[in-house]
């Protein structure tokens, strides 16, 4: 891309952004289960990735830019989250983020909204998207619920 | 860094950033123990606590967001978080935030808390962090985990 180009570019990402537009995945969907998996995990293993989406599913190119991490399953843990690119066993990991994730033992609301990467990333080719995670417990199938927040157009 | 080079480096970060990755510091670790020194009066400074020796981290990196949780008694305080040898330290983050202690009903999900305007690191540093609060002599605080961006603007 010509330098007038990555120009006119950035100044459609920071100005004039009318054509930015932001999806959730999965849509209409609580979220994938990214849990540990029971019997292979000792305290901060990785788990094996679940998939979050199948290749050629999202829009190409779409950017990654948060996440919300919530329902909590099993118990207390503290943690963190691989969301990946690629195919089954070729993986990749884009961004590792820490989370702590409670289970609550009386009734009420607790509000959990998204958190935001500052930077990010762009995923080209609409490749499948995958996510892991590790923990400080030992084996067992905690974890919680994932969605993504991705964007499109920027730079259009 | 000449003109054009800038604009590449910003296209790059903004638009074309499938290079950009991050990560946890300390990673595969509940966090930094990032509580007062029981000696400091209310507001004061700390001790730094060291997070990562110099030499770890990815050379350039950027101080992207933190997480702050697992509290030790209540408090509202600010977060210093620096970079530099000991004794030499330079505060490139000063973060507010309120620690609770539920009696009754736990804790619910923390995520990160992200900084809008990331800082760039260089020459992989010490990094360490002290903390003020509200609260006179004690041990309260939490504990720290760093997310860190690398190959931002490549």
């Amino acid at each position: 891309m010509s330098l007038p180009q990555e120009v006119a570019s950035s100044y459609q990402t920071l100005v004039e952004s009318g054509n930015i537009r932001y999806v959730s995945l999965p849509a209409a969907a609580v979220g994938i289960a990214a849990i540990s998996d029971a019997g292979g995990t000792n305290a901060w293993d990785w788990s094996a990735y679940v998939q979050i989406a199948a290749a050629a599913a999202i829009a190409d190119p779409s950017w990654l830019c948060g996440i919300l991490f919530h329902t909590g399953v099993v118990e207390t843990h503290y943690g963190e989250l691989g969301i990946a690119i690629g195919a089954g066993g070729v993986e990749v990991d884009l961004a590792e983020i820490p989370f702590v994730m409670g289970i609550p033992s009386a009734v009420g609301v607790a509000v959990a909204l998204p958190t935001w990467l500052a930077h990010p990333i762009k995923i080209n080719g609409t490749p499948r998207l995958a996510v892991r995670i590790r923990k400080d417990t030992a084996a067992s199938l905690a974890g919680g619920t994932l969605k993504l927040i991705l964007a499109e157009a920027i730079g259009a | 860094m000449s003109l054009p080079q800038e604009v590449a480096s910003s296209y790059q970060a903004l638009v074309e950033s499938g290079n950009i990755r991050y990560v946890t510091v300390p990673g595969a670790a509940v966090g930094i123990q990032a509580v007062s020194d029981g000696a400091a009066a209310a507001w004061a400074w700390a001790a730094y606590v060291e997070i990562v020796a110099a030499g770890i981290i990815t050379d350039p990196s950027w101080l992207c967001g933190i997480s702050y949780h697992t509290g030790i008694g209540p408090c509202y305080g600010e977060l210093g978080i620096a970079s530099g040898a000991l004794a030499a330290e330079v505060d490139l983050a000063i973060i507010p935030f309120v620690i609770d202690i539920p009696t009754a009903v736990g804790i619910a999900v923390a995520l990160p808390s992200w900084l809008p305007y990331p800082i760039k690191l260089t020459g992989s540093p010490r990094l360490s962090v002290t903390i003020r609060k509200d609260t006179g002599a004690g041990v309260e605080g939490g504990t720290l985990t760093l997310i860190l961006g690398e190959a931002i603007g490549a």
